[in-house]
């Protein structure tokens, strides 16, 4: 779960050859190349907090190995995935230094400014780290973070109890960075509940993570990540899940309106079965030569939810198939809809969002009859009553973007519809 | 100053001749034609009312109070249809046409004013027995209109329009000086006041419902005409229609677009009150855009209790074209506003139907015979030409179509949902008496009775009661809950959307362009939040009407052994969940005023304004999603109770009845007992056949 998914690299491999067949008019090509970033592109973390806070040592816990040897602080760190494993260090006057391996003591002696890290562990293909110590002054710090900002689509700020110095400089942090941005309370009498409280909305998530642990371990092996960096990592992989899903919801759904190929149809069709077969195993990365031996990383180590009872699958199955069917036929109608955006005659954009209005509508009333004790079956409900709440909202907002918007809803739905057949 | 207190005057100051005339309408036959389909109606309640009669001859004590009861309530019910409409539409000429009594409301009623006025049309009613009471706006209502400046003020000091919400206030401190000039130093006393009249004339509804030009204010004159009116906060007109098979109550709203919001509030409490709504449109503005807070009104309500008819047909140059336009102009309104679909439309005119009623034609005017003669040509050809004049002109008035739509929904809805309850009551009431009857003959014919102690039995119905009651409390409970989860569901959803639409805008027009967003969507996703939730309370309130049912029947049972004599009980009716009417009320939202552009502009960076917009949404919406649950959901939950708890005492009665048998002395029996039961028995008896008209399965069959 690590990786990319097949059908995440086969929309990627359709829209470099739509682009390259130029099959896509020009003003629709920016798009397309952005939506090939998104879907290329991992999810980029950032670690941010103040050298007390530890921000290094959570990332060396995420990792499962220390990127800098021990002794050395760490400077603002970039770890991305590559073919192997290799350094580039910018030293105060500018001058970088390329390297094989990760850093060593010698390098680290140079007392460089910025550390750019390269490994061949597939995960990174999935997230990767920035990691910014903030110094002590207001004006450097602010700049720092405006820095960052741009390069991160999720925060992780590090800190001990969250000090009002802290929550002045959280505030006049770049919007952007406050959209996506969890707490990770590091310090020795950090309560995440009363931590939660008092932050309010500003985070998305306060998760306590005990550095003792890492400091405890360091030498002693496998002690395994702590148990509040598991419900962080847990909560960061599902929140990517989403996120890629939405990106693959996107692609598709461009595919489909531009490559009119045999090969954009199916990328339409459900994808689960394969997919499932396909998964790759999570794979342990293999460590470095250069560095320390690896604790157990936190990266490989998100439990898989435990199985369900198959009777419930079963009776679950039993509940949505028609339903399925029922959207699975409103897909195909919703298609040949979507085929018309440039015909001249109609109103494509109220055809479609009266279409989608109607599709989560009917399902709704379906669902209201599914038995009221199965886990599954209320979360699908929940979700498609939120799923009739805004496509009812799009219609009444009106317009072409709300008619793509509500088409990609329906391709969620049938996610979510997948998923839960296939689970 | 709280207290109420009324002030009765007997008597017409001065009788001049024109409030002689108004004793009582003309007589012309047209109204009883027109509302003929009640008649069946009301023939049903009044056999039922025999058979209560019968009954209460045939019980004891016990049974009276039920019976008298019941029979009050048949005597009381009056079907109500609330008129709302644009303001010149002509709502108050087509109400007395309604009332078959043209002239009898002022028609030039000033804009200003917001009085309700309830028109309580008797039958029976002698001439001279007329009344009037009118009541004033309470001290607290008065106060929020002045002081706050009703919804509008409201609305602009959360925009933070200053200066809006100063001209409102300016308006506000205005209207009060002149009160206070009209009214003097009386005026505060007023509030809260009722005064009620025993007759009825055109003086005395000018005085309190019609507000007098402003330049009369210091002539004499202008005692009588408006002085009371800007206070006036309801007026109830009790008067004589004998042409009326029934009671009924015919109520006009004050029109719904006001400066200030308060007539809003007002027609959304008048339309909740009713069961069933007529909108009354102008022909020539039917129904549009401008007309959205009408459509939202209205839209709450279910299609088939929404009647609408478009007036002033009269003012058409071609009706014959132009009726079907129109038509076709306000279903396509409708259907793109979610409003009431398939309500009923109809087309008329009260000018004609005054005209038809008064007799004379020479003042119609030349324009409005042109349209009357062509719309006749039309009818004529669509087979009228049978009837004389006045039925012709009546009829293409619109009016015996309208009286007949209003006489068929009251008889489909709120006359059903009555007479269900009733006779319901009725036949449990004759069940527990034939079971107290054979129950008295087994022990004066020496047959094996078991005798029931009171206290046991009553005992158990306590228990019954209070094991229903708390299930009924606990469905509603757990529905309420998911009503208000779902709610804030639909909050969320909304101010997601609406925040995402703010920023794009400003991304893509930035400041300078006004930014506005359709409320309608939260309004649908509200209402069928709650729809679903009315729909599972009254299907949650009716499997425990039938439990508690069939626990009672199940003790009965068992405590008597009724033998071969059969012992049905009718499940009460489950009361219909109030409809959300105050979803349509004025949101800021709604208000596309500039004062939005100038609230916006001041903030600073485009995500505090959203957590601002976001906050200001929030503090809109929240009353309305909040009135779902408190005003709507948990009184609902009382309707219910109650429905339930007169149902299991009036059972209780009964029951307790029968038990007294069980242990009444027999030796008592005697020659003179014997005979009285006999008759008792042929009483009941005969109310027993009559009541079996009314037995679930002969309605179904009859309706067949």
């Amino acid at each position: 779960m690590n990786t990319l998914a097949p059908e995440t690299l086969a929309a990627i491999d359709q829209l470099e050859a739509a682009l390259a067949a130029k099959a896509i008019p020009a003003k629709d090509a920016q798009t397309c190349a952005k939506l090939l970033d998104n879907l290329r592109r991992p999810v980029r973390v950032g670690l941010i907090g103040g050298t007390e806070a530890g921000p290094a040592t959570v990332l060396s816990m995420i990792l499962g190995q220390d990127p800098i040897p021990a002794g050395f602080p760490t400077p603002t760190l970039e770890i991305v995935h590559g073919a192997s494993y290799t350094c580039s260090a910018t030293l105060g006057d500018a001058t970088v230094l390329n390297s094989e391996g990760w850093p060593d003591a010698d390098l680290m002696a140079h007392n460089p400014v910025f550390i750019r890290l390269t490994g061949p562990i597939e995960a990174l293909r999935r997230i990767s780290f920035l990691h910014l110590s903030l110094g002590n002054d207001y004006p450097g710090q602010l700049s720092a973070l405006n820095w960052a900002a741009s390069r991160l689509e999720l925060t992780l700020w590090c800190s001990q109890g969250f000090p009002p110095h802290e929550a002045d400089l959280w505030s006049n942090a770049p919007d952007p960075m406050k959209h996506h941005a969890f707490l990770v309370a590091t310090g020795r009498g950090d309560n995440p509940g009363t931590l939660r409280q008092r932050v309010g909305a500003d985070f998305e998530g306060v998760f306590a993570v005990s550095l003792a642990e890492h400091l405890d371990a360091h030498g002693a092996l496998d002690l395994g990540p702590a148990p509040g960096l598991k419900a962080l990592m847990r909560r960061l992989n599902a929140d990517i899940d989403e996120a890629q899903l939405a990106d693959l919801d996107a692609a598709r759904l461009f595919l489909y309106r531009f490559g009119q190929s045999d090969a954009a149809r199916a990328s339409m069709k459900p994808a689960a079965k394969t997919a499932k077969a396909a998964a790759p195993k999570p794979a342990a990365p293999k460590p470095p030569q250069t560095a320390p031996a690896a604790q157990a990383p936190a990266l490989a180590a998100i439990p898989e939810p435990p199985p369900r009872d198959p009777e419930a699958v079963a009776t679950l199955k039993k509940t949505i198939s028609e339903p399925m069917l029922y959207l699975k036929r409103r897909a195909r109608a919703l298609s040949e809809m979507l085929d018309w955006q440039e015909s001249p005659s109609g109103d494509w954009a109220s055809d479609v969002l009266e279409h989608c209005c109607e599709t989560t509508e009917v399902l709704r009333d379906r669902a209201d009859a599914w038995p009221e004790d199965d886990g599954q079956a209320d979360a699908l409900r929940e979700c498609l009553d939120e799923a009739w709440d805004v496509a009812i909202l799009l219609q009444v907002e009106g317009g072409d973007s709300q008619a793509r918007d509500a088409a990609s809803l329906m391709l969620q739905l049938r996610g979510e519809f997948e998923r839960a057949l296939a689970a | 100053m709280t207290a109420e207190s009324s002030e009765t005057h007997s008597a017409p100051p001065q009788a001049t001749a024109a409030t002689a005339r108004r004793g009582a309408p003309a007589q012309t036959g047209l109204i009883r034609q027109a509302y003929e389909g009640l008649g069946a109606l009301a023939d049903r309640l009044r056999r039922l009312e025999g058979a209560l009669v019968d009954l209460e001859q045939a019980g004891g004590p016990a049974t009276a109070p039920t019976t008298k009861k019941l029979r009050r309530q048949i005597r009381q019910f009056q079907p109500s249809v609330t008129m709302i409409g644009q303001v010149k539409a002509g709502k108050t000429t087509l109400v007395n046409a309604m009332a078959g009594w043209p002239d009898l409301l002022p028609a030039d009623i000033n804009p200003w004013t917001s009085v309700v006025t309830s028109l309580h049309l008797e039958p029976g009613l002698k001439p001279g027995n007329n009344k009037a009471k009118f009541r004033f706006f309470s001290e607290e209502e008065w106060d929020h209109l002045l002081s706050r400046g009703g919804r509008v003020g409201e609305l602009a000091s959360r925009a933070g329009a200053e200066q809006e919400l100063e001209k409102v206030r300016a308006q506000l401190q205005e209207m009060r000086e002149k009160s206070r000039r009209r009214l003097g130093n009386k005026f505060e006393m007023l509030l809260g006041q009722e005064h009620e009249y025993g007759y009825v004339d055109e003086q005395l509804i000018q005085r309190y419902v019609c507000l007098g030009d402003d330049f009369g204010e210091d002539t004499p004159a202008d005692q009588s005409q408006g002085r009371f009116a800007d206070i006036t906060r309801s007026a109830d007109l009790l008067m004589g229609q004998s042409e009326l098979p029934m009671r009924m109550c015919i109520r006009d709203t004050p029109g719904v677009n006001d400066t200030f919001m308060i007539r809003e509030q007002i027609t959304v409490n008048a339309i909740r009150a009713s069961k069933l709504c007529v909108v009354v449109l102008s022909a020539h503005q039917a129904l549009s855009t401008v007309d959205m807070a009408l459509i939202r009104l209205i839209s709450n309500i279910r299609s088939r209790e929404v009647i609408i008819f478009v007036n002033r047909i009269d003012e058409l140059t071609d009706p014959v074209n132009e009726i079907p336009e129109i038509q076709a102009s306000i279903e396509a309104t409708l259907r793109a506003q979610d409003g009431p679909k398939d309500a009923q439309i109809i087309f008329g005119s009260a000018f004609w139907a005054s005209h038809a009623l008064e007799g004379g034609y020479e003042s119609l005017g030349q324009a409005s015979a042109e349209a009357l003669l062509a719309w006749g040509q039309h009818a004529i050809e669509g087979g009228l030409a049978a009837l004389s004049v006045e039925d012709m002109v009546w009829t293409l008035s619109g009016m015996p179509a309208l009286c007949k739509a209003i006489s068929e929904r009251v008889i489909a809805g709120e006359g059903a949902e009555f007479e269900a309850n009733i006779s319901g009551a009725a036949q449990n009431l004759a069940s527990a008496l034939s079971a107290s009857h054979s129950v008295a003959k087994k022990r004066a014919t020496g047959g094996p009775v078991t005798a029931v102690a009171p206290d046991k039995i009553g005992a158990e119905m306590t228990a019954i009661a209070e094991r229903h009651v708390s299930a009924v409390e606990g469905k509603f409970d757990e529905l309420i809950r998911s009503l208000d989860d779902r709610l804030e569901n639909s909050r969320r959803s909304f101010l997601t959307r609406a925040t995402a639409s703010l920023i794009k805008h400003l991304e893509d027009y930035g400041e300078h362009e006004v930014w506005t967003y359709d409320p309608a969507g939260l309004r649908v996703l509200l209402r069928s939040g709650y729809r679903v939730f009315a729909a599972k309370a009254e299907k949650a309130s009716g499997a425990v009407f039938q439990a508690a049912a069939d626990e009672i029947k199940a003790l009965y049972m068992g405590a008597f052994q009724p033998g071969d004599s059969e012992y049905g009980l009718q499940v009460p009716v489950v009361p219909k969940a109030p409809a959300p009417v105050m979803l349509g009320q004025t949101i800021a939202l709604d208000i596309k005023g500039n004062w939005w552009s100038r609230w916006w502009r001041k903030r600073r960076s485009y995500d505090s304004f959203t957590e601002e917009f976001a906050g200001m949404i929030g503090a809109e919406i929240d009353p309305m999603i909040g009135s779902l649950s408190c005003d709507h959901a948990e009184p609902y939950l009382d309707q219910v109770k109650s429905a339930l708890t007169e149902f299991i005492e009036r059972q209780r009665a009964s029951i307790l009845e029968v038990a007294q048998q069980t242990q009444s002395d027999p030796n008592a029996a005697s020659e003179a007992r014997n005979e009285e039961a006999e008759a008792k028995g042929q009483r009941l008896a005969a109310a027993m056949d009559a009541l079996s008209e009314f037995r679930p399965e002969n309605l179904r069959s009859a309706a067949e």
